[in-house]
């Protein structure tokens, strides 16, 4: 039977493959990609801590989460599209302007 | 321990069996009936009526080379036909065929379906994507949009449903359509599903993704043998998925007088399945962008009047 | 459950080690997807069967669509991580180990429960009267920020001057 420790531990280990990811990778996609992985991590210990706790407000901040990842995802890459758009390029290391 | 594992494999056997009787007899009834409403007999040369075509079709696929396009994404391309098969038989898993015939009764019966026939989007893009065919990643693409698209006015039309009924689990829509199906009250929602539906399946006339005059067979032009039969058996299966949840939700599900529910369960579905292969043999295909705008534009602002109507007449 | 436990940790993990280790990002898209599929696993696990519900319609459904339409749209190149510096890797390799040793460390010294209260057997229910009795005015700044994402992804999305 896994206690709530385990559950937090592999939301310890999501949220630390998604920092190195987002810090490691160079396509912008794949580091949003690493962004939603953290996300998911601290989803994961809210409702691991609803569920051990035997209340229900853990897993509505994780509906919320989940709603607003949405919205990021969206506008991040609607970002993403424009910028290729005008840059031709989506690797960061090629986006370190201020003004275009 | 092993009794529940037992139990949830014995479950999974009868319904593998029985997704694949049920596709290979689609099969069968839609080249059937396309024939008869074409004027021309349809198969019949093997077996009675030709009942055994479907069976000859599989033994067909099985023994032709198995074909990888060269330059292909090998590990998508492989996994492609998996993940748009398996999604359609999670889906089975909560459907009831009657009171108390289901392999798992989840109180969110039917949000588990819309959520797990929504990961078959993926296949499609994978399967488009993998190919490295022109035509295969144009209809990807056109499926990911078609589906993402009829995905809002599916899940709305269903909303007005479970708003009447109070609850998810398939089995308490049904048991609060014991006076009157969901259909007559709801007459707009239930248009907007079949409409909807019919689009997410991917069928004429909203067959863009494979639409064989201009993209060749969209996203599985690469595909041969049984890869391609797996996409075929997950066609067949949204067919019929979408079928029984228009049953479920909107008909009455498994009521009915004198015979047993789960005859009456299954004459409805095939009704359903009868009216969408009508559709196919009757209207022509339509354009993407007019597929699009149609969607957005009309089926979304008619899924939330039925809300609105819906919840008005709660309220009152 | 162990099992279960054990299975999904392992589609996790290897998901979210997929996603940063493949050197073609429509690779890390569908590692993604299966670390996505495993969170959701877990929530069932746990008894949270509706948010695990919404995070594959949600996720695996939605934004992983998302991310592979954005992955087609803009130009793929081979993105290894190895293919980096030696000092970015010392310095995120090394900030990522730290946390990673902190947080475990950390979780060992404490004694967690291991009892799973049962759920309630209404949980979807509660959750519908939770959001529409204390949590509605959260609920309503969502549905204004969605659609303000709505229309700012639109807007930002848009060939600039088109018609369409």
């Amino acid at each position: 039977m896994p206690s709530l420790g385990d559950f937090l531990a592999v939301g310890a280990g999501l949220f630390v493959l998604g920092l190195f990811g987002a810090l490691m990778k160079r396509t912008a996609v794949a580091v949003l990609m690493g962004i939603e992985l953290m996300l998911n991590a601290a989803n994961l210990n809210l409702v691991a801590f609803a569920a051990f706790s035997g209340r229900i407000s853990g897993q509505i901040f994780a509906l919320f989460v989940i709603a607003l990842a949405a919205a990021e995802v969206a506008v991040g890459l609607a970002i993403l599209l424009s910028l290729f758009r005008s840059r031709a390029t989506v690797r960061m290391d090629d986006i370190d302007l201020l003004k275009g | 321990m092993g009794q529940p594992y037992l139990r949830l494999a014995a479950a999974a056997l009868i319904l593998a069996a029985f997704v694949l009787g049920t596709a290979a007899f689609l099969v069968w009834f839609e080249r059937k009936l396309l024939g008869r409403m074409q004027v021309r007999p349809g198969p019949n040369r093997v077996g009675p009526g030709g009942l055994l075509q479907p069976v000859a079709d599989i033994l067909k696929l099985t023994v032709k080379e198995d074909i990888l396009p060269e330059h292909a994404d090998r590990p998508l391309f492989r996994l492609a036909p998996l993940m748009a098969f398996v999604p359609a038989f999670a889906a089975f898993v909560v459907l009831p065929f009657g009171p108390g015939l289901v392999s798992a009764d989840l109180n969110i019966g039917l949000l588990w379906i819309l959520a797990v026939s929504t990961v078959s989007v993926l296949a499609l893009i994978a399967a488009g994507w993998a190919s490295n065919s022109k035509y295969a990643l144009l209809g990807g693409m056109r499926a990911a949009a078609q589906m993402i698209s009829y995905e809002v006015p599916l899940v709305l039309s269903l909303i007005g449903v479970v708003l009447a009924a109070g609850s998810l689990r398939l089995g308490r829509i049904v048991a609060a359509q014991a006076h009157l199906w969901f259909a007559v009250p709801q007459v707009l929602g239930f248009i907007v599903y079949l409409i909807a539906a019919t689009a997410e399946s991917n069928r004429s006339p909203f067959d863009l993704p494979e639409g064989e005059s201009e993209l060749v067979a969209g996203f599985h032009t690469e595909y041969s043998g049984v890869r391609f039969a797996f996409f075929f058996l997950a066609e067949y299966s949204y067919v019929f998925l979408a079928a029984a949840i228009a049953t479920l939700a909107f008909l009455g599900g498994w009521s009915g007088p004198f015979l047993p529910p789960v005859v009456w369960f299954l004459v409805k579905t095939y009704a359903v399945i009868f009216f969408i292969i009508w559709l196919r043999a009757t209207l022509p295909r339509i354009r993407i962008d007019q597929l699009l705008s149609f969607g957005w534009k009309v089926l979304l602002p008619l899924s939330l009047v039925n809300i609105f109507l819906v919840g008005l007449f709660r309220f009152i | 459950m162990p099992e279960a436990f054990g299975i999904l940790t392992l589609a996790t993990l290897g998901g979210a080690l997929g996603v940063v280790l493949a050197t073609d990002v429509v690779h890390s898209a569908y590692f993604l997807v299966l670390a996505f599929l495993g969170v959701a696993g877990y929530y069932f696990l746990l008894g949270g069967e509706f948010v695990g519900a919404v995070q594959i319609l949600i996720y695996a459904g939605a934004v992983a669509v998302l991310f592979l339409f954005a992955v087609m749209l803009t130009r793929r190149r081979a993105d290894p991580v190895w293919g980096r510096s030696p000092a970015r890797w010392l310095g995120v390799g090394g900030a990522a180990a730290l946390l990673a040793w902190l947080l475990l460390t950390h979780l060992e010294r404490h004694p967690w429960p291991t009892k799973l209260p049962p759920p309630a057997p209404h949980n979807t229910a509660l959750i519908g009267k939770a959001l529409f009795r204390p949590f509605v005015v959260p609920f309503e700044v969502v549905s204004v920020l969605l659609l303000a994402a709505l229309v700012g992804a639109l807007l930002l999305a848009r060939k600039e001057g088109g018609a369409s």
